[in-house]
């Protein structure tokens, strides 16, 4: 029994002689549900496409349920569920057709959690696929894909373009049967309010390469908020990578800091030890922890710059 | 695996249908043609077969390209090879599909429309089996299109001209298959090893997230080579290489002819623009009075008046081709108010007669004569004339035979000369009588009439030369020019005065007038233009300049192509680089396109300095600096616990 069914290992890809993706490594354990995390093009598609065997990496490997992704057997692949960016499939077919296409490949296919999905969604097994709303496309695509009872599920940005009622819908589902059949699960996201309720851990990209891999509450921990008070001239900050966010509103500095590992919890970074400010720890949700840390090398530092003192 | 051949047959339903409509439209037009008594276009004529060649070949390319390429635009290629079935399985399918739809759209259209065409009383014509060896290599010719449409598909192409050199091959070896092949075996071996080697490629392009094997890169590398030196032979035979008119006179310059005049006399002419201007006897004194040039018989430059032979389209000159080779030649009749139609039967030597209204055999005609049943003896070979037509003289080895088609009759005019016999022409006199020339391998005899008149040895070095026969009116009488010799001879057929000819060949005394034809330097590969500087050296000085400069022309294409590949290949190993541009310099502006086609090295653009390295942890030579995911710093969130095993890496 291997404890790291998803695992990638130094990938690199280029495209035209352009990184798309360069040197990811990360192991997601068995029954945990990981997203995969990053803004357009940090090459989030292009590292599950990796992972699956579909797209042939330039440099280094990635394994699926112990065997190498470009040499995955029929037998490994059946216990893989895959569903691709978009939901992409056949507009032709109508919905029992698809359920039907399915099945021919699955022996272990389970009507039943199939039809509990396709049940969820509304659909209507008659309706051609390309009639079908985003919403119910991807519910489809969860309902074939569920059903084949992976052992691990790999969803390329499953509620991209959902309204709220589907995407918790899509999300609940998943869940629901991850958690009973201890599926583990690598979704791409850019849904971060979600991750939070969803996620296990997370693995974030950035320009193609791997900036965290950590369980949403280690990310947490180490992605901080404090506010200066201050009067008069703000207070001058070192200028240390790990001050990744300063945001300056009237009498009050906002800081997002990255903590080392080993920082307790009620200490304060190193960074903002500053004698004549009084420093407070500020509650942050993942979602801002998230943003500001993708963002603290991008446009946002730009727009922080302006308000900067 | 059934599942997705049902997928697959049911998403090309549309092009199936469309194909099959079109292929069927063609067939049914020409049995309508058949039908309406144009029974001369019969099923298995080249040009009937269009219909197979460019209905099969098209559908193939297009099925092919739609199978793939509509995966991956639409975004289900990664559902589909994503089932829990090994690619080449996924493959498979596909092409078992395309196999079936090709069969029914295309095989089974042909069968049928042969099977029709078999049964007796259908088509006024003869069948055999044979007969639809050119239909077989068209299907098959049509098989490594499919291949091609399959990797054009899926053919990671920033430009749409390497997709489309990928079509070259099989469309060569169609133009191989048919018009060049000279068997049957031949364009079908032909067929047969393309596909296999499209389908090689086609099947290591498909799971080419697969390592790639050697003989996927080596197919891969044949067919751009065959794809470039088909571009090649394109572009130039478009703009031909330099070439030297030798030919070309200045108009300025005066011309000798040589004539033979109305009294059967031969006089040297000169000759400006067109138009004589003096006339000389053979011993030099000027002929004032015949100035006119429509005044001469015979021009013995360019025998115009009386009768010329050239070698006549017959079974033996054809260029050998299992589609020129038909057991049964068809006879062309003009207009179609006859009752039979008549074919040439190599195996037998006969020639068949089919009822043109019951389209059934009526009987055979051989030189004894006309035989209902079919039974007598046949030519001892096939006719030397040109036996497509249904003329009334018929020249075989055994002799001219006059033949009668609706008659039908037979009957023998002479049994002439040393057989075999290689052409005859024919001339009506004045008086009505035919006149026959026939040119044996040892003579040449006129025949006025049946009756033999006169038979001149043939000369071996002259035997290939065009003979002229003509009338000299103001002594009635005929002469014969041959071998440069002039033979007349009077109405009775009696040789008046035989005499030998100045050379066909008239010196000119004219400096030639050498140009280039085109600035085909600039179009052609380089090395074609000194290939042909080579090969032309040490001639004239006009043509020595204008080498000269169209060598420089192509030094300096060379150069630039070279340079341009060289830039272009900055993604490629420095080996393969110089090679690239040593060879694009060579073969010219085609040259370029080789980088594009070409799968570029592992190496890739430093994000900080943009110089090529290799993606490895090592620091940037250029730049020094780290590539991302090797440089992570103390904002990195990494727990150990989530990196996997090195052990396994």
């Amino acid at each position: 029994m291997n404890d790291t069914p998803i695992s990638a290992h130094g990938l690199t890809r280029a495209f035209y002689g352009h990184l798309a993706v360069s040197n990811v490594s990360f192991a997601v354990p068995r029954g945990q549900v990981f997203a995969l995390l990053g803004r357009n093009g940090a090459g989030k598609t292009t590292t599950l496409r990796m992972l699956l065997g579909l797209l042939e990496p330039t440099a280094g490997e990635a394994r699926l349920l112990g065997q190498t992704s470009r040499d995955l057997s029929p037998e490994t692949r059946a216990r893989i569920g895959f569903m691709a960016e978009g939901c992409a499939l056949y507009d032709w077919m109508r919905v029992k057709e698809c359920i039907a296409f399915q099945r021919a490949f699955y022996p272990r296919f389970d009507d039943e959690t199939c039809r509990a999905v396709v049940d969820a969604f509304r659909l209507n097994e008659r309706q051609r696929v390309g009639e079908l709303s985003h919403g119910q496309r991807a519910g489809l695509n969860l309902a074939v894909v569920l059903a084949t009872e992976p052992e691990v599920l790999i969803l390329d940005d499953p509620a991209m373009g959902l309204d709220p009622v589907a995407r918790r819908l899509l999300l609940e589902a998943m869940v629901h049967f991850s958690q009973r059949d201890h599926t583990t699960i690598l979704y791409s996201t850019h849904l971060l309010a979600d991750v939070e309720r969803v996620a296990d851990g997370i693995i974030l990209l950035e320009r193609g390469a791997l900036r965290a891999c950590c369980t949403v509450d280690t990310f947490r921990q180490r992605v901080r908020r404090y506010a200066i008070p201050f009067e008069g001239e703000p207070p001058s900050l070192p200028d240390e990578a790990t001050i990744i966010a300063k945001k300056r509103f009237e009498q009050e500095m906002l800081v997002t800091v990255v903590t080392p590992a080993a920082t307790p919890e009620g200490e304060l970074p190193s960074v903002l030890a500053l004698p004549d400010h009084e420093v407070e720890p500020l509650p942050i949700s993942f979602e801002d922890a998230a943003i500001a840390y993708l963002g603290h090398r991008g446009e946002v530092r730009f727009v922080v710059e302006r308000n900067d003192a | 695996m059934r599942a997705l051949i049902a997928k697959e047959l049911r998403e090309q339903r549309w092009l199936f249908l469309a194909c099959l409509f079109t292929i069927s439209l063609g067939y049914a037009r020409s049995l309508y043609d058949l039908n309406a008594g144009q029974a001369w276009l019969h099923v298995f004529r080249r040009s009937f077969l269009m219909v197979t060649t460019i209905g099969g070949a098209g559908f193939m390319v297009v099925l092919g390209f739609r199978q793939t390429f509509d995966e991956v635009r639409r975004g289900s290629w990664n559902f589909l090879v994503h089932r829990p079935l090994a690619l080449t399985h996924i493959f498979a399918a596909k092409v078992f599909a395309a196999a079936v739809l090709f069969s029914a759209a295309v095989l089974l259209p042909t069968v049928l429309l042969v099977a029709w065409y078999a049964v007796p009383g259908h088509v006024a014509g003869p069948f055999s089996w044979p007969m639809v060896g050119p239909a077989v290599v068209d299907l098959f010719a049509a098989l490594p299109y499919y291949f091609a449409g399959v990797v054009m598909g899926l053919w990671q192409a920033r430009y749409t001209v390497s997709r489309g050199a990928l079509i070259v091959a099989p469309l060569l070896n169609s133009v191989f298959a048919h018009s060049v092949a000279p068997s049957l075996s031949a364009a079908l071996v032909s067929s047969l090893l393309l596909t296999l080697a499209y389908a090689w490629l086609a099947r290591g392009v498909f799971i080419q997230h697969a390592p790639r094997s050697t003989l996927v890169q080596s197919a891969l590398a044949g067919t751009l080579a065959t794809a470039l030196a088909a571009m090649h032979l394109l572009a130039t035979a478009m703009a031909p290489p330099p070439a030297y008119d030798q030919d070309a006179e200045p108009a300025e310059r005066e011309k000798e002819q040589w004539f033979i005049s109305r009294e059967g006399d031969v006089r040297r002419a000169i000759v400006r623009h067109g138009t004589v201007q003096r006339v000389y006897r053979e011993d030099g004194q000027l002929v004032e009075s015949d100035l006119d040039g429509m005044a001469w018989v015979h021009d013995l430059e360019a025998p115009s008046a009386g009768i010329g032979i050239s070698p006549s389209r017959n079974f033996g000159s054809d260029r050998p081709s299992y589609r020129h080779v038909l057991r049964h030649r068809r006879l062309a009749r003009e207009g179609d108010d006859y009752r039979y139609e008549w074919y040439f039967d190599r195996d037998s030597g006969r020639l068949l007669a089919f009822d043109a209204r019951s389209r059934r055999r009526a009987g055979s005609m051989g030189p004894d004569g006309w035989s209902p049943d079919g039974s007598g003896a046949g030519f001892s070979g096939p006719p030397l004339t040109d036996a497509r037509s249904t003329d009334p003289w018929w020249l075989t080895r055994d002799g001219l035979f006059r033949i009668d088609w609706e008659g039908p009759g037979i009957s023998r005019i002479a049994l002439v000369g040393s057989p075999p016999y290689l052409d005859h022409a024919l001339m009506i006199g004045d008086d009505g009588v035919q006149w026959h020339l026939v040119r044996s391998a040892t003579h040449v005899d006129l025949f006025v009439g049946a009756t033999p008149r006169v038979a001149l040895p043939v000369d071996e070095a002259a035997r290939g030369e065009s003979i002229a026969v003509g009338r000299i009116e103001a002594e009635n009488a005929y002469f014969i020019e041959y071998a440069h010799e002039l033979v007349l001879f009077d109405a009775g057929g009696r040789v008046v005065r035989r005499r030998p000819l100045p050379t066909a060949d008239v010196p000119n005394r004219a400096e030639p007038h050498v140009r280039p034809k085109t600035n085909a330097a600039l179009f052609v590969p380089p090395i074609a233009v000194w290939a042909t500087m080579f090969h032309e050296r040490g001639h004239t000085t006009w043509r020595r300049r204008w080498q000269t400069r169209d060598g420089l022309l192509a030094l300096a294409m060379a150069l630039a192509v070279a340079l341009a590949t060289l830039i272009q290949s900055r993604r490629h190993e420095r080996g393969l680089r110089v090679a690239m541009a040593l060879f694009a310099g060579v073969i010219g502006p085609l040259g370029l396109v080789l980088p594009r086609l070409l799968p570029s090295s592992r190496g890739v653009a430093c994000p900080h300095c943009s110089a090529r390295r290799e993606p490895t942890p090592q620091p940037c030579p250029q730049c020094g600096k780290l590539l991302p995911g090797h440089d992570r710093d103390e904002t990195a969130v990494v727990e150990p616990e989530f990196l996997p095993d090195p052990s396994l890496g």
